[in-house]
């Protein structure tokens, strides 16, 4: 039987008067992909910021491998691989630097598995340059390395394709198949509809901080009557324009 | 702790402004005052020449001490929630940004010392009672500078806030000239850290200064650390 990596039960945060994520509830197992789609402002970010332990809930629980997850808890952030929606990583440090900075805070010494991510994300040849010289899309592989460095159980990406060119899109797309093929739980956020239908076994859609519905693509369109993942997003999600 | 504070160190060396104000600016300040001033009195029981190299010091290391502004900047660039998800504690994270101001303050401080000691003829005084001053005013500005860091939306912001506080408190505290030490004047000079910092060095009583530097350092540093604190996750 498939283990469950990731439980979200019941998670919710408010800011002010403001519903950002309302119970949220969901699971995601060894080895699967599950994408969380949603409109701009429908609590995708909140949501991951919770996960991986940015965040305190207002209420519910995120378990990972069954323990409780919380802002302190150090031991289960060590198995999450965080790729945040922003580049995260610094401009004035080389791709080298960076990822042998991050790597020490993860407690992950010598120099191999820093070598082994520059190859993964296709970054040797740059790996001593400045990251503010890199393309957009050099800069998000090195984001997405940034995430891989610690071997994750769970890894989670938000928007990691967002502003790329098709090239290193698709290598973005083969590397996070590439890992859920190994077994890792990926938690996968994005506005490209075909990405989600190419890479995740599950999808949620989330609006005002709600989950409006949950399951495979085929699961989803038959829910509905829709033929594919884009008219179910529009019609669970509404056409009027978000800001 | 460790792994942060060597990147901020490494980060904040390489922008060249700690050089720049840590080092260049004082003595070339301290070195043209020298030479408007001329023969003027100092005040008793100091040179001119070490009330020059001393105020000159202080008044800079305000634009030294900035670490917790660091923390503005990470959100900035983005790295802040990368850092917020490692497996590190926030009082790591926060410690990291203190200790990086504190040091460098002191690396500052110190050179200087050694500096405007052998090339200008300063004489700051018995070395223990300087390092006591030197590190209690270093906490001093580094607590106010957090506070101001703390309550600030953006790195610039709080570049620009601890610029204006650094050049009041200077000009207060007696940093670049002496103010009288009657009436209101030198109520408000007791506000600045340069103040009790030249005080001490002038009167060669430190133990008052030192206590009031570490006590204006506790209380800002607190206020920083629980406003940074509530800030960092909301």
């Amino acid at each position: 039987m498939t283990q469950v990596v990731l439980a979200c039960e019941g998670l919710s945060k408010r800011f002010g008067d403001r519903v950002a994520v309302a119970e949220l509830s969901f699971t995601i197992a060894e080895g699967e992909t599950y994408g969380l789609l949603g409109p701009n402002g429908a609590g995708k970010t909140t949501a991951i910021s919770m996960i991986v332990g940015i965040m305190r809930p207002d209420a519910g629980v995120v378990r990972v491998d069954g323990v409780v997850h919380s802002v302190r808890n150090t031991a289960v952030k060590a198995v999450i691989g965080y790729v945040p929606q922003e580049l995260g990583c610094y401009p004035e440090l080389s791709a080298r630097e960076n990822l042998r900075f991050f790597a020490r805070l993860y407690g992950l010494r010598g120099r191999s598995r820093v070598e082994e991510v520059l190859r993964v994300v296709g970054l040797e040849a740059r790996a001593d340059e400045p990251v503010s010289g890199f393309s957009g899309g050099m800069a998000r592989r090195l984001n997405i390395g940034i995430g891989l460095l610690n071997h994750p159980r769970l890894l989670v990406l938000d928007e990691p394709t967002a502003g790329v060119d098709p090239q290193s899109r698709n290598a973005i797309l083969d590397s996070v198949g590439r890992l859920a093929g190994e077994g890792v739980a990926v938690l996968y956020t994005t506005h490209y509809l075909e990405e989600a239908e190419r890479l995740c076994d599950r999808v949620g859609i989330l609006d005002e901080g709600r989950l409006r519905a949950e399951g495979t693509k085929e699961e989803l369109t038959g829910l509905v009557g829709e033929p594919d993942l884009e008219s179910v997003f529009l019609q669970l999600t509404g056409r009027e324009l978000r800001d | 702790m460790g792994t942060i504070l060597l990147k901020d160190l490494r980060q904040q060396t390489r922008e060249g402004t700690v050089v720049l104000f840590g080092l260049v600016l004082p003595l070339v300040l301290a070195f043209v005052l020298g030479l408007a001033l001329g023969d003027q009195p100092a005040g008793p029981g100091f040179d001119l020449t070490t009330r020059l190299a001393a105020g000159s010091s202080v008044f800079f290391l305000f634009f030294v001490v900035s670490g917790m502004t660091g923390l503005l900047r990470e959100r900035h660039l983005g790295t802040l929630p990368r850092l917020l998800a490692a497996p590190v504690g926030d009082a790591a994270i926060l410690g990291a940004k203190l200790v990086a101001g504190v040091l460098l303050g002191l690396l500052s401080m110190t050179a200087l010392v050694l500096i405007t000691t052998f090339l200008y003829g300063a004489r700051w005084g018995p070395p223990l009672q300087v390092a006591a001053l030197v590190s209690a005013t270093v906490l001093a500005a580094s607590g106010l500078s957090a506070a101001v860091a703390a309550f600030a939306r953006t790195a610039e912001q709080a570049v620009n806030q601890q610029g204006a506080l650094a050049v009041v408190l200077g000009l207060t505290g007696g940093a670049l000239f002496p103010l009288p030490r009657t009436g209101w004047v030198e109520w408000v000079s007791l506000l600045a850290p340069h103040h009790w910092f030249l005080r001490g060095l002038e009167e060669g009583e430190p133990a008052l200064p030192v206590a009031v530097l570490l006590g204006m350092a506790l209380v800002t540093g607190a206020v920083a650390v629980a406003r940074a604190g509530r800030t960092l996750r909301p």
